[in-house]
């Protein structure tokens, strides 16, 4: 009771700070090893597939080498257009990077992970969290002044402001799965949506900017007597694998 | 003095394992809760008054990395703490495996129940409220098979060294 009585009167909160601020890099080196062995004990797991992966990954990458050098090739000219036009250059986006210190606490409700980095870095509720290939992967949902609570996409209370890239740019939100995976619900029965589909941030949350990548759908349950349709997402980012993450800041 | 100070460190170093290392871990390792399985230990090999201890330093640092309200992890553990003493000093006194085992379940479910209780009791307080989905039975049920797993193999492990439990299996030439 006096520990709680101290710690509400704020006044051990040099100590708290302090403990807080010592010991996140250790709690980084621990998820680190801990996250190494995650990692090989998966890569086993993958294994027997491996073949049929690289194979997939193989026609893939191909395909994406011709879509990246007819992207760059557009982007050439949208950079030409825009100083013929004088038009606004689109702002370059700021980053924090953060080291992830643990997956949740002991509460089972959490699903969540750590970051070292609170609202003495300037984080705050809302913002996008982004791995390294520049997906995003969660979204800030408490931040206190040393670390940051994360909500991973997958976690069943995550949701996210989303669009799928489809002719129609359908919107939604997409939610998270038993931390598994990503379903995205009440999607009109008419949207012409297919498996590969890439679900993409809409831009309708104030923190998070339209156009970062969410995942590709993988599933799609559409019933012909039913109002809407449903996806499941898969995303791009080895959820599991997270270590260091950037912080979108606006 | 000295041997608080050691106590209290021991203890952190408990507590940044649970975080940092276990919480990280593949598969159902991850739902493992060390701190209820040390704490249980302490108890069992010492004394209340230590295990005390232990729980609220643990309890404390737990609170420090946690988003839910300040003192509910210090609170539930000191209270599951204090439940598996009753338990220990009243009913299950022998020390044997299936005794430790029956602590370690009533431990782990108590722990979880009152944190989950007190958490809903604060968010109903702010106006909001917590739903339970499947996936809080299932990290339940997790949570209680690896702590069953690792307790009997710790079990095994401090009974070879230390011969303070009750063996599983009776030794045959002593009983000649």
């Amino acid at each position: 009771m006096l520990l709680i009585f101290l710690h509400f009167s704020k006044l051990i909160l040099p100590l708290e700070s302090f403990l807080l601020k010592s010991l996140s890099p250790v709690m980084n080196g621990m998820y680190l090893t801990s996250s190494k062995i995650k990692t090989s004990y998966d890569k086993q797991a993958d294994k027997r597939d491996l073949s049929a992966i690289v194979e997939q990954q193989n026609t893939r990458m191909n395909q994406l080498i011709a879509e990246n050098s007819r992207l760059k090739s557009l982007e050439d000219e949208n950079r030409t257009l825009r100083n013929y036009l004088k038009f606004l250059s689109t702002k370059e986006k700021k980053y924090l990077m953060a080291n992830v210190i643990s997956s949740g606490s002991i509460d089972l409700n959490s699903q969540s992970v750590l970051l070292d980095k609170g609202t003495k870095d300037g984080l705050y509720s809302g913002l996008a969290i982004l791995s390294s290939e520049g997906n995003i992967v969660g979204k800030i949902i408490n931040a206190k002044e040393n670390i940051s609570e994360v909500c991973i996409i997958n976690a069943s209370r995550c949701q996210l402001a989303a669009a799928i890239q489809n002719k129609e740019k359908t919107v939604g939100i997409a939610q998270g799965d038993l931390g598994l995976t990503i379903k995205m619900e009440f999607i009109p029965q008419n949207a012409d949506i297919k498996v590969g589909d890439i679900i993409i941030s809409s831009g309708l949350e104030k923190s998070i900017p339209r156009g970062l990548v969410i995942g590709q759908i993988s599933h799609i349950k559409k019933e012909s007597n039913e109002l809407w349709q449903a996806a499941r997402i898969e995303p791009l980012t080895n959820l599991e694998d997270l270590v260091v993450v950037s912080v979108l800041l606006p | 003095m000295y041997s608080k100070i050691f106590n209290i460190l021991l203890a952190f170093g408990l507590a940044i394992f649970q975080l940092g290392f276990v919480s990280g871990l593949p598969g159902y390792l991850s739902s493992l809760n060390l701190i209820i399985i040390v704490l249980l230990f302490i108890l069992v090999l010492g004394d209340l008054k230590t295990a005390l201890f232990w729980s609220l330093v643990t309890g404390f640092l737990v609170d420090l990395f946690s988003f839910t309200p300040f003192g509910l992890n210090l609170i539930s553990l000191t209270i599951t703490i204090i439940a598996t003493n009753f338990l220990l000093v009243g009913f299950f006194t022998d020390r044997s495996l299936y005794s430790f085992l029956t602590l370690t379940i009533v431990a782990s479910f108590t722990c979880q129940f009152i944190s989950t209780s007190l958490f809903s009791i604060t968010r109903l307080m702010d106006g909001t409220s917590i739903s339970l989905g499947s996936s809080y039975y299932s990290g339940l049920v997790k949570e209680l098979f690896i702590n069953l797993l690792i307790s009997a193999v710790l079990f095994q492990i401090v009974n070879y060294i230390s011969h303070k439990f009750k063996p599983v299996f009776l030794n045959k030439e002593k009983r000649i």
